[in-house]
């Protein structure tokens, strides 16, 4: 079915396919037709897609979206549907990852079964994993908030002050606007921190009122990525 | 001699001319002008309130001449009547803007001074080659004499 939902929102991360089929790989445990596994209590399943490629469908209706990349092409698909709908992609060809439930655009969480055919490791019918209350996180950026940070990112790097002081740079009107955005850009900011060494961490401390920078690091930028990365990572920011 | 973009520099630095400034090495985002006066090549230097960059704990953390200067304190520096060359001597030029401390730069052997613009590039320049721009002008000059 022909879908106008395109590019509503973008993954927090890029990820080649290789990269998603890995994290699908950990999380999810295949098993034969026809039986259940036992998920460990508490499990978490990620799915990680690509994000000019991702699209949030409405419930019940399906997106398909080409992998890039790959040595063997194969097409991904995201379908939601209502609780105890039918599999109408069950026989398909396509790579089908199948959620039950409702989506929230920052996180999902299955209410009962969790459903992934794998058809690269299947027999026919496909395998299939039924998982029970996993939480399916899709850390999600909407483009137009990708779209502002990256032009406000552009216009400071072309015009903010290099004269020595760190407040000089980051009280420029384009950082400062990248501060406003909140919570909503901290994503975006640790892609570019561990990315550039441009100064970021006087925005991640306005944002989060953290400072992860234990005293002997400061001024010390290389260490002071590492740390907030690793703070990052530990408060579970996805970006 | 490495060729670099002067006139890219000279909007914010009017004075700055081929007979008193040279090149000296490429940009570098790791440290700015205060710690390279100071003698340190890999931490950033400033009393930012966010706390996230060196300053000497011995210093006010604000951005003050008198902050700057019990900063430079730290490494044994002292206000000095001038920036004349003198044997046995490191001196250390201090700029604000108002009040506000903007760069420092630090003497060489032959006279000249060497500055960190920035993240930018180091260049070595004579005394008043910066003056009269984004830095505003030199307001102290610092003396540590070696023993």
């Amino acid at each position: 079915m022909p879908n106008t939902n395109y590019a509503k929102y973008h993954h927090a991360r890029e990820l080649s396919q290789s990269e998603v089929i890995a994290n699908l790989a950990n999380k999810i445990v295949f098993a034969p037709h026809g039986t259940k596994p036992t998920v460990p209590s508490g499990s978490v399943a990620e799915i990680y897609v690509e994000p000019h490629d991702l699209t949030i469908v409405e419930a019940g209706s399906r997106h398909t979206f080409a992998s890039r990349g790959a040595s063997k092409p194969c097409q991904w698909s995201l379908i939601l549907s209502g609780e105890g709908a039918p599999h109408p992609l069950a026989a398909s060809t396509d790579r089908v990852v199948f959620v039950h439930g409702s989506l929230t655009i920052e996180q999902f969480v299955a209410p009962s079964d969790f459903m992934f055919f794998d058809e690269a490791t299947s027999s026919t019918p496909p395998a299939y994993v039924w998982g029970h209350s996993f939480k399916v996180h899709l850390p999600l950026l909407k483009p137009r908030t990708v779209e502002r940070f990256r032009t406000l990112a552009h216009t400071w790097r072309q015009n903010r002050n290099s004269t020595g002081s760190m407040l000089d740079m980051c009280t420029h009107s384009a950082y400062q606007q990248i501060i406003g955005m909140g919570q909503e850009a901290i994503p975006l900011i640790l892609r570019e921190l561990e990315q550039s060494t441009d100064p970021w961490f006087w925005a991640l401390a306005a944002i989060t009122g953290a400072n992860p920078v234990p005293e002997e690091h400061r001024g010390r930028r290389q260490l002071m990525v590492m740390d907030w990365l690793d703070w990052a990572t530990t408060q579970g920011y996805r970006w | 001699m490495v060729s670099w973009d002067l006139a890219a520099f000279r909007p914010k630095f009017p004075r700055l001319a081929p007979t008193n400034s040279r090149w000296k090495s490429p940009s570098d985002p790791n440290y700015n002008c205060i710690a390279f006066a100071a003698g340190v090549n890999d931490i950033w230097w400033e009393p930012d309130p966010l706390y996230q960059l060196f300053w000497p704990l011995a210093a006010e953390r604000e951005y003050t001449i008198r902050a700057y200067l019990k900063a430079f304190g730290t490494q044994g520096y002292l206000p000095s009547n001038d920036g004349n060359l003198e044997a046995h001597v490191h001196k250390v030029a201090l700029y604000a803007f108002g009040t506000r401390p903007t760069h420092a730069a630090r003497q060489l052997p032959d006279g000249w001074w060497a500055s960190k613009l920035g993240e930018n590039i180091d260049i070595e320049h004579t005394v008043d080659a910066l003056n009269g721009g984004d830095y505003g002008d030199i307001v102290y000059f610092l003396e540590k004499r070696l023993s």
